[in-house]
Order: structure tokens, then sequence, then C-alpha cells
């Protein structure tokens, strides 16, 4: 296989190493695309816990959109708190100051006995709209992001995939 | 190791590339100097574009989303827009080039064509000379007649055919 990479001309090996890239590329430029659109840095996230269940399962896609500056009692937002780097998913269950633009929102998993004050930040009570919400759900495809709850408890399926995607672009020509 | 220069003699596909490939190196016995620009034009393009994506990449990764968001939206804008013309120099301009160069004043440019499940080899040669109107002359042939039974490519014949274009 080596061997045939080698015998490529280097325009050729370009060319090949390019049509790779593009792929990438693309597809990272699609989602800073809609990332811009949606006004949300991660537009499309999966669902990781039960904690909304029966509304939503884990490995639930959902598409977000941030464009609302408030966000009403009963909407379904995702949010990320200052330290924690994983994003969740919860019902906003109350709008402390209606008024804007310091609206603060207290949210409760629909699964979850008591409300998120124990997941804020350490002291706060309310979640800051403009801060830590990154988007309001607005539509969803059932278990899809399944494979992506599979490759991050299995970092090493990561490494295969990208190496397996990679050798595949630069080895075929058709 | 299999012999890299074997190709399965029913895909067209495997056919096409290999005949693709063999033909600058007759060219370039037969005295002409191979054209790359066709070529560096589509890989300056892409790279170009990659590069964007790539700082963009770096800046997000490093800045976070909300400062660098008047970048993000020039990158984009500006990543789609040379995408499209590296599609458009691929499709309008490169066509189906895959041999382009000059021996003297004669320059000679190649466009091959396969259907997929047809194994005959359709090539489009342009010759311009100087300042003449350049002639387009289509010629095709089986991949047949240059691959043997087990998928060499027989230079000869191949050559033959080329130079009988010309």
């Amino acid at each position: 296989m080596l061997a045939s990479l080698a015998a490529l001309r280097p325009r050729q090996l370009a060319s090949q190493i390019l049509s790779f890239a593009l792929v990438l590329s693309t597809a990272f430029m699609l989602w800073k695309g809609l990332s811009l659109v949606t006004n949300s840095p991660s537009p499309i996230v999966v669902v990781l816990s039960g904690s909304m269940e029966p509304a939503f399962q884990r490995g639930d896609l959902l598409f977000l959109w941030n464009r609302s500056p408030d966000a009403k009692v009963g909407e379904i937002v995702v949010y990320n708190v200052e330290g924690k780097n994983i994003p969740i998913v919860h019902r906003v269950v109350r709008n402390h100051q209606g008024g804007l633009p310091y609206t603060k929102l207290l949210t409760k998993g629909d699964n979850n006995h008591a409300d998120d004050v124990e997941l804020y930040a350490r002291g706060q009570f309310y979640l800051n709209r403009e801060k830590e919400v990154i988007g309001s759900v607005v539509g969803y495809i059932p278990f899809v992001g399944y494979v992506t709850i599979m490759l991050s408890e299995h970092p090493w399926l990561k490494t295969v995939m990208l190496g397996i995607m990679g050798l595949m672009v630069v080895l075929q020509r058709e | 190791m299999t012999d890299d220069n074997k190709v399965p003699i029913y895909s067209v596909p495997d056919l096409k590339n290999a005949t693709d490939d063999a033909i600058a190196p007759i060219f370039t016995s037969l005295g002409y100097t191979e054209d790359h620009t066709l070529t560096d034009v589509r890989l300056g393009l892409g790279f170009f574009g990659t590069a964007i994506a790539a700082i963009t990449f770096a800046a997000d990764y490093k800045y976070g989303f909300d400062s660098t968001k008047t970048l993000v939206t020039v990158a984009v804008a500006l990543y789609f827009l040379v995408n499209t013309a590296l599609t458009v120099w691929v499709w309008k301009v490169q066509g189906g080039v895959v041999y382009s160069g000059h021996n003297g004043t004669k320059k000679v440019k190649i466009a091959s064509k396969a259907k997929k499940y047809d194994p005959t080899y359709h090539i489009e040669v342009t010759i311009q000379d100087e300042k003449k109107a350049p002639i387009v002359r289509k010629d095709d042939a089986k991949f047949m007649a240059w691959f043997d039974e087990q998928g060499h490519l027989v230079r000869k014949p191949l050559e033959a055919f080329l130079t009988q274009a010309l």
C-alpha cells in the first residue's frame, strides 16, 4: 500500500491529499456556517444522559437555535457551565427576571427529582441566558447520535475511524 | 505484495486511470514538455481553501466562538467562494484534461473520457501551432488495444493510438 503511494508523482500525491483535506475542511466550514446562522457555538448536540426522558433519549441528535434573547418557561435549552465541558440539555422551569437583558433561568431535567442549582457554578442559583445557554432545542432526530456516544466512550475508535477514512481517500481514485 | 503495474482488466475506471497516467511519459519521450498549470491552479485553489479552514479551526480553538465571530464569518464566506472557484475550474476549465504540454511552438492538450461500463477510451486532442487556430480531433479506441490479458499496459499500441491522433 505504501509502495503504491510512493509510486505516485508528487502532483498526484498532492491531489489525493487535497481531496482528503477538502472533505474535512468542507465539513468543518459547513459546521461553522451553521454555527454562525444559529448563533450557537455548537448548533447540533447529542443527548448524553437520560435526564430528559421521555422527551429525549440518550443518543438523540438535537438542533439548536440561539437567536432569541429570552427563554420561556417550558423551553428546552442547552447550556454549558463554565469550567465543565459537557453541554447539558434541560427544561426551563423558572425565569427569574423576565426583563432583558439580564434574563436568569432556572432549569431542571424532566426525569430528575431536583432542579439544576447543584449543577451550576459554585454559589450560582441561576443560569445566565446570554453567557451560558448555547441554544434552544428546535428539532431532533432520535438515536442517530449514538455513534458519537460510542466514540466518546471508546476513544480508540476515533483514531481507527479517522485512520481508515484517511487511507481510503488517499488510496482510491474513483 | 501485488504487482502494482497490473490493472483489473474488467474495471473501466482502473483502465482509464492507468491509461491517463501513461500518457505523460509517452509524450515526454516524444520530446514534449509537460505543462502543469491546470493542475497547479487546482492544487493552489484547493490548498488555499484548506488553509483558510485550518486557520479558522485554530482561531476558534484558541479564542472561542464569541470573539471570533467576525473573522469566522469572513472565513466561511471566503472558503465557499474559493471552493466554488475550484469547482468551476475543475469542471469548466480543466474538463477532463489529462495531459497538456508543448513541443517547441506546438501545444497539445488531451482530454479523456470513458463511460462507466463501456471499455472505450475517448480522447479529444487539441493541437495549436503558434497563432494558428487550434485543431480539435476526437478519437476513441477499446482499452483492449493496449492492455494485455493480465492487465499490463503495453506502451507501443497506446503510443501508436496517440500519435495517430496528433
